[in-house]
């Protein structure tokens, strides 16, 4: 099959789910793959050369988002940190209380984790965003007890674009003794992050969603902030990671969150004006077609869409028949067809969260792909409610 | 200056040109999330489960048995922690003295109680006294295929057996030994099986636990529906592709006999050289019985670290103890158990890059330099 490049092929609008690498994210890290093999862990010069490379991507990353070098650990993805904050967070501080708040439009793998805490005897409560998908962080403060231990706000939603008043569930949590965490998975690349203004003790970062390779992450550990190891061995990354580091991995995401610091504005900006182009025209040109998410607080790569009428997954078929690729739910989700819970959670029906389709931008979008877009949807979302029963009871 | 001659493969091996190549074009072109419906998602998922194929091809098992992690280390955790889920009784796990820290420090965190059954005097335990120590409460055993630090090949088929017909789960740990020695998981009859990739030429970042069909152990990673809900987190798609192009590589025209043959003919070179070449040195773990690729040297009256950093500067990389506990040069609790100097050993291990200039490059810079560090001891 030929290579659906972003910005050489198809119409690539699901940056979201995952992205591809930047090429000179490619380029730094292919010493890694061949001739700089090394395991840190040895003492001979090529185990030496790999320490101080770990050691110069440390910084970097901390960099990118306003720590220091020891408050990163690499890890094998997001959703590895994330098990590692939550789930190891838990296990050390559990004298301290019993109680965790997660807040009901996290990612998928967070209400997992919420439901694996509960079989280990936490009490997990959640806490509900108004009809844009914001949390107030008045409900925030209302919910922590005395036993709350962590609290765990996604920055902003990996599916309907929504972002989080960081800042202020900060200062809500700060003061109470428990720990904020944040997956910004989604935001990464997109907003500004600086650890050092928020307030966040633990924050869940990709590799990926900043264009470096997949199969690596981080979690951000604020100094003092204790958390137990979830898997064990050699004891490297200070005993919180075990296993041999996927040194090519970690350069690449090194790589990839120096670019990000540096093209973050410009690439955010153009993200914007492709997104406000498309619901302006998508909305002017369908009926009763309506965008999901904050109208203002949102990321600048997001555009989410809702249909009266219609069903995404046919949509988003129809499109690929088109060449342009989206998505409908979110990324873990997608397989089980079941309603998006973020969608639920903002009030909607069942049949309304169905007739949902997700754009999203990235580094390589452009004007001739919202064309694209705006040159087939209003036909295909035409054609499918001439066909839908649940439509012509308009 | 000479090229440098690299004997630390059982650390970690240079990635196979072979994996490279089929790697480059997931980190650069496809981006695609394997679960989704677009062509992208499309591409990758077609490449994941090529490589759980190839995977599976290598050693003997179905695709669907194939689970990717992100390591070796992540495969023994999960092993070990779903393992003992599953099993849901309270009792002990029967493991080894011998184990890699990884298997050792996940049995300790489950249980406090964990049997730990010595072994020879080369490394070896006996296979009817691990049976022994089952109950009908073990919760359970994990055994390596082979040893890490020494090569000693062990006797787990048996070990297999008996835990079956127990009805007690067993995971064999064969991180040390995959790609070097032919495995058939199905033969095996093992219920669970660690792989890492990068031990064998493939990509870091990637491993696999083989779960024996039927068997349901619960995640060590949660998160969302991928590896038919065994392992959550977005494939690390490139890394998997090089892992199966690794494997495949292995797979085709007798490469995992021919690279063995090669290995072993390096190996026994460096033996005898040394021994012939340096009094006073021993050789530690089964001479024979061993993995192809590894060898470990003990040298009497010279502790391990200023050889390797003389080595080092004579451009020979290999290695003392094990991979994880070298930068601390604590002694070996593989060599401890064994009864053996754990202070003083030298472990040389080749793959698939190795040639016969690599031993002649350790050969000629060790004797002088075992000879100059004795004569600074000499009163």
């Amino acid at each position: 099959m030929a290579a659906q490049t972003p910005g050489r092929g198809g119409v690539y609008l699901d940056y979201q789910s995952a992205k591809p690498v930047d090429p000179r994210v490619v380029e730094a890290m292919a010493p890694y793959f061949t001739e700089r093999f090394g395991n840190p862990a040895s003492l001979h010069g090529v185990g030496d050369d790999a320490t101080a490379t770990l050691d110069s991507a440390r910084a970097k990353v901390a960099a990118s988002i306003g720590a220091l070098p020891e408050e990163i650990v690499f890890t094998s993805g997001a959703t590895e940190s994330s098990n590692l904050a939550l789930l190891g967070y838990a296990n050390r501080n559990r004298r301290a209380g019993d109680h965790i708040l997660i807040s009901e439009v996290d990612h998928i793998s967070i209400h997992n984790i919420g439901k694996m805490l509960e079989k280990a005897g936490f009490r997990v409560g959640k806490v509900p965003p108004d009809q844009f998908g914001r949390i107030d962080p008045e409900k925030v403060r209302k919910r922590i007890t005395p036993e709350t231990i962590l609290v765990s706000v996604g920055w902003a939603s990996n599916e309907i674009g929504t972002v989080q008043p960081m800042a202020e569930i900060g200062e809500v949590v700060a003061g109470t003794g428990a720990t904020l965490h944040s997956d910004a998975v989604a935001a990464q690349g997109q907003l500004p992050i600086d650890v050092s203004r928020t307030g966040v003790g633990m924050l869940t970062l990709s590799s990926n969603d900043i264009y470096g390779p997949q199969g690596v992450g981080a979690l951000y550990i604020r100094n003092g902030v204790k958390v137990a190891p979830v898997a064990f061995g050699g004891g490297q990354e200070d005993g919180l990671r075990s296993g041999t580091e996927n040194l090519a991995g970690i350069v690449g995401m090194a790589a990839a969150a120096e670019i990000m610091s540096r093209e973050l504005p410009a690439d955010a900006a153009r993200m914007a004006a492709l997104r406000d182009r498309l619901v302006r025209e998508v909305l002017a040109a369908i009926p009763d077609a309506h965008l999901n998410g904050h109208p203002t607080e949102r990321l600048p790569g997001n555009a989410h869409f809702r249909f009266e009428g219609v069903e995404g997954e046919s949509l988003l078929l129809l499109m690929r028949e088109e060449g342009i690729s989206v998505a409908t739910g979110s990324a873990c989700s997608s397989k089980t067809l079941e309603p998006s819970h973020t969608l639920i959670s903002c009030g909607l029906l069942h049949e309304e969260a169905h007739g949902s389709l997700e754009f999203t931008f990235g580094r390589w979008s452009k004007d001739s792909d919202v064309d694209s877009v705006l040159a087939v949807l209003p036909g295909i979302v035409d054609k499918l409610r001439r066909m839908s029963p649940l439509y012509n009871k308009h | 200056m000479a090229a440098r001659a690299y004997l630390d493969h059982a650390s970690s091996s240079p990635l196979r040109p072979i994996a490279l190549e089929a790697m480059l074009p997931f980190l650069a072109e496809h981006p695609g999330d394997p679960a989704r419906l677009h062509a992208e998602g499309r591409v990758t998922r077609v490449a994941v489960e090529e490589a759980r194929e190839q995977v599976a091809g290598l050693f003997g098992a179905r695709p669907r048995e194939v689970v990717f992690t992100s390591g070796g280390t992540e495969a023994v955790n999960h092993a070990v922690w779903g393992g003992v889920r599953r099993a849901g009784v309270d009792g002990d796990i029967v493991t080894t003295a011998v184990e890699h820290s990884s298997v050792l420090d996940a049995c300790r965190r489950e249980r406090g109680d964990t049997t730990l059954v010595g072994v020879d005097r080369v490394g070896r335990f006996d296979p009817d006294e691990i049976i022994g120590a089952l109950s009908d409460d073990t919760a359970l055993v994990t055994v390596q295929l082979a040893n890490h630090e020494v090569g000693t090949l062990q006797p787990v088929a048996a070990i297999c057996t008996a835990a079956r017909a127990r009805d007690v789960l067993v995971h064999v740990d064969a991180c040390a030994a995959a790609g070097h020695v032919p495995i058939d998981f199905a033969a095996l009859g093992a219920d669970l099986l660690s792989i890492s990739a990068h031990k064998l030429g493939g990509p870091k970042g990637a491993g696999a636990l083989l779960i024996r069909r039927g068997l349901r152990i619960p995640p060590l990673i949660i998160g969302g529906a991928q590896e038919r809900e065994r392992r959550g987190g977005l494939e690390n798609v490139p890394a998997i592709v090089g892992f199966g192009a690794a494997a495949a590589e292995l797979s085709t025209d007798g490469r995992l006999a021919t690279e063995a043959a090669a290995a072993r003919r390096i190996t026994d070179t460096i033996v005898r050289g040394a021994l012939a070449a340096v009094p006073g040195l021993v050789q530690y773990g089964d001479p024979d019985q061993r993995v192809p690729h590894l060898v470990c040297l003990g040298i009497e009256g010279v502790e391990a670290e200023p050889i390797l950093l003389a080595l080092d500067q004579h451009g020979v990389a290999v290695h003392s103890g094990s991979a994880c506990s070298s930068e601390a040069l604590e002694p070996s609790p593989v060599l401890e158990a064994m009864g053996a100097d754990a202070d003083r050993s030298l472990r040389a291990s080749v793959g698939w890059s190795s040639t016969d200039d690599d031993a002649t490059h350790l050969l000629d810079a060790l004797p002088g330099i075992v000879t100059a560090l004795r004569a600074l001891r000499a009163p």
